[in-house]
């Protein structure tokens, strides 16, 4: 492979899985309660893909990483103090919302007005990373969409593998139906690929590394470009928790072949 | 008025997919609860083009060739990873919108109403939207398979102008599951800030 890939990902913040989500009504749309103050992670599929890309550049010497980021900056500089431990990247960051009740449309047309204006940014060797859907909106069809504005018809979504062969060619595994991978082969970059958890762990924090990305991340995210994405055309018109619903029958004194008869009855319906 | 178009394809074995017969029963309850609408329905598979089956840029291609040709405002198609890979590719193409994970449609007062979960199935919105065309790929299990009498269909191709140079991507097969991979359960807990 000569002159190696320039990789961009595509990631951004969702709240952590562990705490409690509560719809809210905002004044664009629907928002989370107390949104601005939940713990945030990054998005765990874009983070592999972010790993991905990470490990893909160390072995493909003259290949480059970076992190193309939508959310709010003060929650985005936070979240550099972890993330940017972990694997070298250049940071662009665009200064808006990163709820689950944004606009695919608009949330795609920002990324790739931010990808497309990249300094250096070789379109020939560029391999578009993100995660095959968010842990909020979790419609996974941004980075298609990205792919699309971008002019990269070859499109990959739920990637586990990429193995990059000698004449720069590479092969894909993706999740399909049943378990299992559809196999492909691809001719080169450019491409997207929307990751799912791919192969590899979580790297450990590193603060040699963390140095090294901070030097640009500040000046990223002090040159921030707001990106004022909303609703764009959806009308919600209610969001609302799940109601519980659990239909419990204490029975006592029932031997194990009858349950296990109720059971095989319900089974069959 | 809106005009509904039907969108499948086939399996290996020329058949179509169980949850595609699900999506079609979606969309012709929604035809049918939509006054003056039609139903339009848009196959893409071998039969159809050569070139569409299995190859994500091709499929992009296809979907866009008969969305466009076929007028549709509104698109129910169903959640194979196929369509899941090219739709939204197709959609922009076309300038469009898409609601994937549909896992509610009803029609109030003639405005289609689509329901889907946020935040990883924690809360459930309703909505609806303007811009068209509008596609909505529909999750398995929501609508109970189409189970219609089979009736004769007069059949149009769609050409798809595909460049050779442009498809760089060849589909070698199916390969069952890596042993050992990693989990979204055990590797999802992304450092807190």
């Amino acid at each position: 492979m000569n002159g190696g890939f320039h990789i961009v990902v595509c990631g951004s913040i969702v709240p952590d899985p562990l705490q409690t989500l509560a719809p809210v009504d905002g004044p664009t749309g629907p928002a989370l309660k107390n949104e601005m103050m939940l713990p945030s992670v990054l998005d765990p599929w874009a983070g592999h893909s972010l790993y991905e890309a990470a490990n893909l550049a160390k072995n493909i010497p003259g290949s480059k990483v970076w992190l193309v980021s939508l959310g709010p900056k003060a929650k985005l500089q936070q979240l550099m103090m972890s993330i940017a431990q972990k694997v070298t990247f250049e940071l662009v960051v665009l200064d808006g919302p990163a709820g689950g009740f944004t606009d695919s449309f608009e949330v795609a047309a920002a990324l790739a007005g931010a990808i497309d204006k990249i300094p250096g940014l070789d379109r020939s060797r560029l391999l578009l990373f993100g995660g095959c859907a968010s842990a909020s909106r979790d419609a996974g069809v941004t980075m298609q969409m990205v792919g699309e504005q971008l002019g990269i018809t070859e499109q990959f979504l739920g990637v586990d593998e990429l193995k990059v062969q000698d004449n720069g060619s590479f092969r894909i595994l993706e999740r399909i139906e049943g378990g299992q991978y559809q196999v492909s082969e691809c001719s080169g970059a450019p491409a997207v690929l929307g990751w799912a958890t791919g192969n590899l762990p979580e790297p450990p924090n590193n603060p040699q590394i963390g140095m090294m990305n901070m030097r640009t991340v500040m000046p990223a995210l002090q040159k921030a470009v707001p990106a004022p994405v909303g609703v764009g055309g959806v009308s919600y018109l209610g969001v609302e928790l799940p109601s519980q619903r659990r239909e419990t029958r204490i029975v006592k004194d029932m031997s194990a072949d009858d349950i296990a008869a109720e059971i095989v009855a319900w089974i069959k319906g | 008025m809106e005009k509904v178009l039907f969108l499948a394809h086939t399996q290996d074995d020329g058949t179509l997919p169980g949850i595609a017969l699900e999506a079609l029963a979606a969309a012709v309850e929604m035809t049918a609860k939509l006054p003056g609408s039609s139903l339009v329905v848009g196959l893409v598979g071998k039969d159809v083009s050569q070139a569409a089956e299995a190859i994500g840029s091709s499929d992009c291609a296809a979907t866009a060739a008969l969305i466009g040709q076929s007028g549709a405002t509104m698109v129910v198609a169903p959640a194979t990873s196929r369509f899941s890979r090219s739709l939204p590719g197709a959609t922009q193409r076309l300038g469009g919108r898409i609601e994937t994970h549909v896992s509610g449609l009803e029609v109030v007062d003639g405005v289609i109403r689509v329901q889907r979960w946020y935040y990883r199935q924690r809360m459930v919105a309703t909505q609806t939207r303007v811009q068209r065309p509008w596609v909505l790929v529909i999750d398995g299990g929501v609508f109970a398979p189409w189970a219609g009498a089979a009736a004769a269909a007069t059949v149009e191709n769609v050409a798809v102008s595909l460049d050779a140079a442009v498809v760089r991507t060849t589909v070698i097969g199916v390969q069952s599951g890596l042993r050992n991979r990693p989990t979204a359960s055990s590797t999802s807990r992304m450092p807190q800030i």
